[in-house]
């Protein structure tokens, strides 16, 4: 992406959460297979602050997690949807469809 | 959980660690936790510098990582008095959060500086000034205040700690200056034999120029471990 880094930062603020919830649709992550993915979409700004916002959404309980052992290492800590989180990344389907809709319609010029 | 990590990667932990004193603990111990996790991911044994830099870098600053983790702290937090702080009491406010991080719990670190700045002063003027018994009253313990705040300081990191060092010597440093120089005897003959004169190397002895290179590394502490507590 070309975007200024100051209006692609707006444009993410909004949207990150919903994004690690759309990532843990139907998939259990550990932290660090998600900031990996939302960066290979160029989605985040710095990696670390991806931790408090998975903090956050656990403590909102959109998000619950466990421990998994790995094959190489210490035990890692996975996340999964809640229900209130699979209702949220619902609602924001719906109201992102409806928002991305209007603005495509406004940018191509049309009323 | 322990394994080995990168040392720069460690060394950063370190720094998260002192900059996330601020938060409440258990927000503070979760976020050290989870990026200790995913260094350890992104880091396996034996990476290169150049790849731990690089993950460093991705990962953000330690402040930007902790004003994450304070952004949906209610406007009028303040963290509790810690047992392992000391007791002074705190101002409650209406600062931003911003502020707020940057203000709070530097106290016991400024009274730290002080004291350990204060000793090896007064120390010097104490043969004018204080009387002996104020030395090993006031002093001494004043010193050994200073030296406990600097060393279980949440604020500074190890490193910090390690050139503080440099200011706990600073009464010793004090005293040595005391301490003659040199003891010269005029024997039957007329001659003169100088003991324990310090070598000279140039035109002064080698002393002035230990004591002139303990005064810089005791102000780069200084003010390495202030700049720390903005």
């Amino acid at each position: 992406m070309d975007a200024e880094p100051a209006l692609l930062g707006q444009l993410r603020r909004g949207t990150l959460e919903y994004c690690v919830l759309a990532l843990l649709a139907g998939h259990e992550r550990y932290g660090y297979d998600l900031v990996t993915a939302l960066a290979s979409e160029n989605l985040v700004a710095s990696q670390g602050s991806i931790y408090p916002l998975l903090a956050r959404l656990r403590r909102d309980d959109l998000v619950e997690t466990f421990w998994r052992e790995s094959p190489d290492g210490p035990p890692r800590r996975y996340y999964r949807l809640t229900p209130s989180g699979v209702r949220a990344l619902d609602d924001f389907r719906l109201a992102w469809a409806d928002f991305s809709g209007s603005v495509d319609r406004l940018l191509k010029g049309t009323p | 959980m322990m394994t080995t990590l990168h040392p720069l990667a460690s060394d950063y932990l370190d720094r998260l660690r002192a900059a996330a004193s601020v938060l409440p603990p258990d927000r503070a111990a979760e976020l050290v936790a989870d990026i200790a996790e995913h260094l350890s991911a992104a880091l396996p044994p034996g990476a290169p510098d150049a790849d731990a830099r690089a993950a460093l870098d991705a990962l953000g600053t330690p402040d930007q990582l902790v004003a994450a983790a304070a952004e949906d702290l209610p406007p009028q937090w303040t963290p509790p008095p810690r047992a392992d702080q000391a007791p002074w009491g705190r101002e409650r406010g209406q600062e931003s959060s911003g502020e707020r991080l940057g203000a709070q719990s530097s106290r016991a670190e400024f009274v730290a500086l002080t004291l350990l700045v204060l000793a090896p002063i007064l120390l010097l003027l104490a043969p004018i000034s204080l009387p002996m018994w104020a030395v090993g009253t006031v002093l001494v313990p004043a010193w050994a205040a200073g030296t406990v705040l600097l060393l279980v300081s949440r604020r500074w990191t190890s490193a910090d700690k390690a050139f503080g060092f440099a200011l706990v010597a600073g009464p010793l440093a004090t005293f040595s200056l005391f301490l003659p120089a040199s003891t010269c005897q005029s024997d039957s003959s007329g001659a003169s034999s100088c003991e324990g004169a310090p070598p000279m190397l140039g035109p002064l002895p080698i002393t002035v120029y230990l004591l002139i290179a303990y005064v810089v590394l005791w102000l780069y502490a200084l003010i390495r471990l202030a700049r720390r507590l903005r």
